[in-house]
């Protein structure tokens, strides 16, 4: 009887184990969100925002040497990045070009913006970048293209402070739309 | 007493005496020899005038080093021409075999080239040509004029014949392909055979272009042809163009023919399409007999089968028209115009045999019997060029072929602009026929039952239930579109599809996790993790 119990003992003490928790990160701006009327822009919309099959998935992208990329299994964004990437897009191109660009499903404007990031991770020289292009397309005819690329270093070690120097970044791209849709209006 | 002998001894059997004129007789043979290999040869070279030679002046040069002098300019016995004695260098003495050639160089004017205008400053000079035959000859003629390939040249050297000599004359270009490869030598009249010959003379390696299937034309100037196969103007390089020219090549269609050697002969014939018109020897001649205008139709015009040519227009047989139709007058048959044509089975891929030509006659025979006949058609209307057309027709009398003379003939039928006539004569007939009185007064009974369908058309458009359709057509696609708006973005329809599409996407990258973790750690169900940890993301230091 004795050894049963030890083997069992032995067992459960194997298979137990301390789970490692998940930590989820939300990708939004900093700036505080007051309630006021939209107003939509008159000439631009926003069409497509796609983004690299990579960036894709819930784990937060890491570069762990050059070429060699691994998603964190424990630090995982909130909300699928095809969804908040549009989504904080298109707020900060709004605050920063002063009028809201609604989804060209619903917006009259002739003027469609469409959006891909094709980079967008931690590096290992302590850094994330974004690499993006995004163009414009008028009336079915693409009128000019431009390509945005950056990098961010970290403030601190950690999946945290990789997570905010992304969404600086894209703060970043989003800013530099704005000011040439600006100059384009 | 004594008797007193002779003391005989034998003399001297030489006596230094005739030392002397031993040295000198092998002295003066010596000297003889060495006169002999030191002077070189002398030897005759004849012109027909002494124009240009001079003696003790002339020169003999070879690659314009001089080989001897002219001694001696005489008149030949019968007072028709000169002789010039030269005396040549002792190195000379080895080219004078019996092709080695002689000529005057001084200045020539000539169609394509001026040459040897140094000799106007230095004076008219006999250029040597040294031969590669049997040594020892030491009396040649001069050649007229230079020649133009030099001795031992690699090449074919051939014959051209024909009855005009055209625009090719001496020094004209051989070309194939619009590249030079020969040259015409030299031309003359041949007057057995009454036909002008050209000597020409191919280098090689191009010499080897020729076979016996190749035929030579002339390519000199422009030539401009309209026939009943359209207007065709051709030209060869400007060279022949200005100064004229041969070119060769084998007609389409004909296999290599076998090697040739020099001094072969080939025809010259006037144009390329006379050299290809005729690329087949076997060949079955045939009279067709026309009841209508021939005017357009030449000798050399296409006899086509279904649009292949199959053979030419040999000659109109006036002659024997007038001949022929004076017997058969009274047949009735003096008015058709017979027309001696060829075919050649080698043009529809029989062999170019006279079986061939027995089997094409066989076919035709036959073909006759089944509505094989000869027409005429136009076959440039721009300057009326006809030509013999044969094909089966449908709907003509039983016919055989026939004779005349003793060539076979085959049945005609009237075409070209005739048998339009006929042909537009016919649908007047017909249209003469047709009962146009009964067809307007069906037309206007159609008419009338038309008014009254269109009537009873109008009632049932007036008529209520039928105005009401369109509303009711209107509502259902009104209906139509508010289902379909459910469906469209931004509907709560779309919403909800698009939510149960993100869990799903969630759910299957949660699966994917799930797989690729136990891929790599099959136990992980059960047993805890040893998967490594994440790296840390590191700030700049």
């Amino acid at each position: 009887m004795k050894p049963t119990v030890l083997l069992l003992t032995l067992l459960v003490a194997g298979c137990s184990h301390t789970p490692v928790e998940t930590q989820f990160y939300l990708l939004r701006q900093q700036a505080a969100i007051e309630s006021r009327e939209m107003k939509p822009s008159p000439d631009f919309s926003l069409g497509d925002v796609s983004i690299a099959s990579y960036i894709d998935q819930p784990g937060l992208i890491l570069e762990v040497s050059p070429g060699q990329v691994r998603p964190a299994r424990h630090h995982e964004w909130a909300e699928p990045m095809h969804r908040s990437v549009r989504i904080f897009l298109q707020r900060e191109i709004s605050i920063e070009f002063e009028a809201d660009l609604f989804s060209s499903r619903f917006s009259p404007a002739s003027t469609v913006v469409e959006i891909r990031v094709d980079q967008l991770h931690g590096t290992s020289s302590g850094e994330a970048i974004l690499t993006a292009h995004w163009w414009t397309i008028h009336k079915g005819e693409l009128k000019s293209s431009y390509q945005y690329t950056s990098t961010e270093p970290l403030e601190q070690d950690g999946y945290a402070a990789l997570a905010k120097a992304e969404a600086v970044l894209l703060s970043g791209l989003a800013a530099s739309i704005a000011n040439t849709l600006k100059a384009l209006r | 007493m004594t008797t007193m002998k002779p003391d005989i001894r034998k003399g001297k059997s030489f006596n230094p005496v005739w030392i002397i004129p031993i040295l000198a007789v092998l002295l003066g043979g010596y000297m003889v020899v060495h006169t002999w290999l030191m002077e070189g040869p002398e030897i005759t070279v004849a012109f027909d005038t002494a124009e240009g030679l001079t003696a003790g002046k002339t020169k003999v040069k070879y690659r314009n080093v001089d080989m001897g002098l002219v001694d001696k300019v005489v008149l030949t016995d019968d007072f028709q021409g000169v002789i010039a004695k030269i005396k040549l260098e002792p190195q000379a003495r080895s080219m004078l075999s019996e092709d080695t050639r002689f000529w005057l160089v001084t200045a020539r004017l000539g169609m394509g080239n001026i040459s040897g205008l140094d000799t106007l400053l230095s004076g008219a000079y006999l250029q040597l040509a040294p031969g590669t035959g049997k040594l020892g000859k030491r009396a040649y003629v001069a050649l007229e004029t230079p020649p133009l390939t030099p001795t031992g040249a690699p090449g074919l050297r051939l014959q051209l014949y024909s009855d005009d000599a055209g625009s090719v004359s001496t020094g004209d270009s051989i070309v194939y392909r619009g590249y030079k490869v020969g040259r015409v030598e030299s031309t003359r009249f041949d007057s057995d055979r009454r036909q002008v010959n050209y000597n020409i003379f191919i280098d090689a390696p191009f010499h080897e272009f020729i076979d016996s299937s190749v035929r030579f034309y002339n390519i000199s100037g422009i030539s401009v042809n309209a026939g009943a196969e359209g207007l065709e103007i051709s030209t060869g390089s400007m060279d022949t163009v200005l100064f004229g020219g041969v070119t060769f090549g084998t007609p389409p269609g004909i296999p290599s023919g076998g090697p040739v050697e020099k001094n072969t002969e080939f025809k010259l014939y006037v144009s390329k399409e006379e050299a290809e018109d005729n690329p087949f020897v076997h060949r079955l001649p045939l009279v067709v007999r026309f009841n209508q205008s021939i005017k357009g139709l030449k000798p050399g015009a296409p006899v086509e089968y279904r649009g292949i040519t199959i053979g030419r227009v040999e000659r109109l047989m006036i002659r024997e028209l007038a001949a022929f139709g004076l017997m058969m007058e009274t047949k009735g048959t003096a008015d058709s115009i017979p027309v001696l044509i060829h075919i050649e089975p080698a043009r529809i891929e029989l062999s170019d045999t006279a079986a061939s030509v027995e089997s094409f006659r066989n076919t035709l025979k036959a073909g006759v019997k089944n509505g094989v006949r000869a027409t005429l058609e136009t076959g440039n209307l721009l300057t009326g060029a006809k030509y013999v057309y044969i094909d089966f027709f449908a709907d003509v009398p039983e016919a055989s072929v026939g004779s005349f003379g003793d060539y076979m003939t085959i049945p005609t039928i009237a075409g070209g602009f005739d048998q339009t006539l006929v042909k537009v004569n016919t649908l007047l007939d017909k249209f003469n026929a047709l009962p146009l009185d009964d067809t307007v007064g069906n037309t206007n009974a159609a008419i009338a039952e038309l008014d009254k369908t269109l009537a009873g058309l109008r009632v049932m458009l007036e008529d209520s239930s039928t105005k009401a359709l369109p509303g009711e057509l209107k509502s259902t696609l009104r209906d139509l579109q508010a289902t379909l708006d459910g469906f469209s973005p931004g509907s709560p329809m779309y919403q909800s599809l698009d939510n149960t599409l993100q869990e799903l996407n969630r759910t299957m990258s949660n699966v994917e996790s799930l797989t690729r973790t136990l891929s790599s750690q099959p136990n992980a169900v059960i047993m805890p993790s040893t998967l490594p940890t994440d790296p840390i993301p590191e700030a700049k230091r």
